[in-house]
């Protein structure tokens, strides 16, 4: 009994309670596995039931100035930073989009500024259950055609109760980087041979595959300061 | 009871919630005395410990000259390599007033005990510092420098070679790629 209460006051003090979900435990089955690589065994964790709005990301730059499309820094964050908004506010009728045009490293402050963290890749995939058929069928859908924005709330749960993991905006993970290694230290360079253009996508022989391939091949085309039109975020958090 | 504890949580979750959003405010932000340029490394605000266990934010290294690289010290050949590329990369700079840093990938192992023994065991001199940071604070370093990594089963990086020298304003001046013994590449930006 006093541990529920604590383990409850610990969670509710520190999550923003309504809008994050908490994902249970389980495992997650790359596509793409370096050598030695198996199945990943994601523990318990908190994650933003939808992408961080414009609104939201508004309210952040306003208290948090050095993040600001005047004041960031150029090694922060390429020219296109928050280049959809205007005099540096979102749209009116934006205002519960996804906040777009963003660079991991200003997704990481906010989430920071919200005791949160980025998720990971795999826990990132683990929870858009990507791999499920009928997810599958509509993320192929929504890659095939142009994107169009729509209130970050406008979408199904999904079976871990997260909405719009797919069909809105491609989203940042703490460790987007790590897939592709060039010039490695090693003599192995299998990932990046299996997912860059030609080779990868004769290597993808199911569907599920392409539409993962396409994720991986996105996030190892960006760099931390990359921002474009269709890409945002939402934060994490670890369970203690 | 079930009743009683779930009043119970609701208060106690909506005092302490309300706690927390108090403190949410404050701002990380210090002063500075001067706004580090555009592109300067500067710009990172990461707690970082030296082999000799001593705490420094990034943004607060010396404001001089400096060669750095990311490396891990159980790296059975690359690391090694990189280390004595830099130390010829010394030898050879007419400049000595420069820094020597090596940042490593392995939060886990690389502890400042560790990087002193892989300092005295390499022999780099006193010019040389090597650090240690929490996960979240290598990654954005790497980002920054553009640095891929990754952790493999084994618990070793695979990651890209790369030496950088940096201004006295945390800009990168040069950088060097790869393993090759083309050392000389940097060398115009240390004496420079």
């Amino acid at each position: 009994m006093i541990f529920w209460i604590v383990h409850i006051l610990f969670i509710s003090t520190f999550a923003t309670a309504s809008t994050s979900v908490k994902i249970p435990e389980g495992v997650y089955n790359p596509l793409f596995k370096e050598e030695g690589e198996d199945t990943f065994k994601i523990k318990s964790f908190k994650m933003d039931k939808v992408p961080v709005t414009n609104k939201e990301f508004y309210q952040f730059v306003k208290e948090n100035n050095k993040w600001s499309k005047d004041k960031i820094a150029p090694i922060f964050a390429d020219t296109q930073y928050l280049s959809h908004w205007q005099n540096n506010r979102p749209k009116e009728k934006t205002l519960n989009f996804p906040v777009v045009n963003v660079s991991w490293f200003a997704a990481r402050a906010y989430c920071e500024s919200k005791n949160m963290r980025l998720p990971s890749l795999n826990e990132w995939e683990y929870a858009s259950n990507a791999q499920h058929p009928e997810v599958l069928d509509k993320i192929l859908k929504w890659y095939s055609k142009p994107n169009q924005m729509k209130d970050v709330n406008s979408f199904n749960e999904n079976k871990y109760g997260v909405k719009a993991m797919h069909g809105l905006v491609w989203e940042w993970v703490e460790d987007f980087s790590s897939v592709i290694i060039v010039g490695d230290s090693r003599s192995t360079n299998k990932t990046s041979e299996s997912l860059f253009c030609g080779a990868g996508s004769l290597k993808a022989k199911r569907p599920d595959e392409y539409a993962t391939f396409m994720r991986f091949a996105f996030r190892s085309s960006l760099n931390a300061k990359s921002t474009t039109k269709n890409l945002g975020f939402r934060c994490a958090r670890s369970l203690k | 009871m079930k009743y009683v504890s779930i009043a119970i949580i609701l208060f106690l979750s909506v005092s302490l919630k309300a706690q927390h959003d108090h403190h949410k405010h404050h701002d990380h932000q210090s002063l500075q005395a001067k706004e580090p340029t555009a592109h300067s490394l500067f710009h990172l605000n990461s707690e970082w410990t030296t082999h000799d266990n001593k705490k420094i934010n990034f943004k607060d290294l010396d404001k001089k000259k400096s060669v750095m690289a990311m490396v891990f010290t159980s790296c059975p050949s690359a690391c090694p390599m990189i280390v004595s590329e830099m130390k010829e990369m010394q030898d050879e700079a007419k400049n000595k007033d420069i820094n020597y840093y090596l940042f490593s990938f392995d939060s886990k192992r690389d502890k400042p005990k560790k990087l002193k023994a892989f300092k005295e065991k390499m022999k780099l001199d006193k010019n040389w510092t090597l650090f240690h940071a929490k996960e979240s604070n290598v990654r954005e370093l790497a980002n920054v420098l553009g640095v891929q990594y990754k952790k493999t089963a084994d618990n070793n990086f695979i990651h890209s070679n790369v030496i950088f020298v940096l201004n006295k304003n945390g800009e990168v001046i040069c950088q060097k790629e790869g393993l090759k013994p083309n050392v000389k590449v940097c060398l115009k930006g240390l004496n420079n």
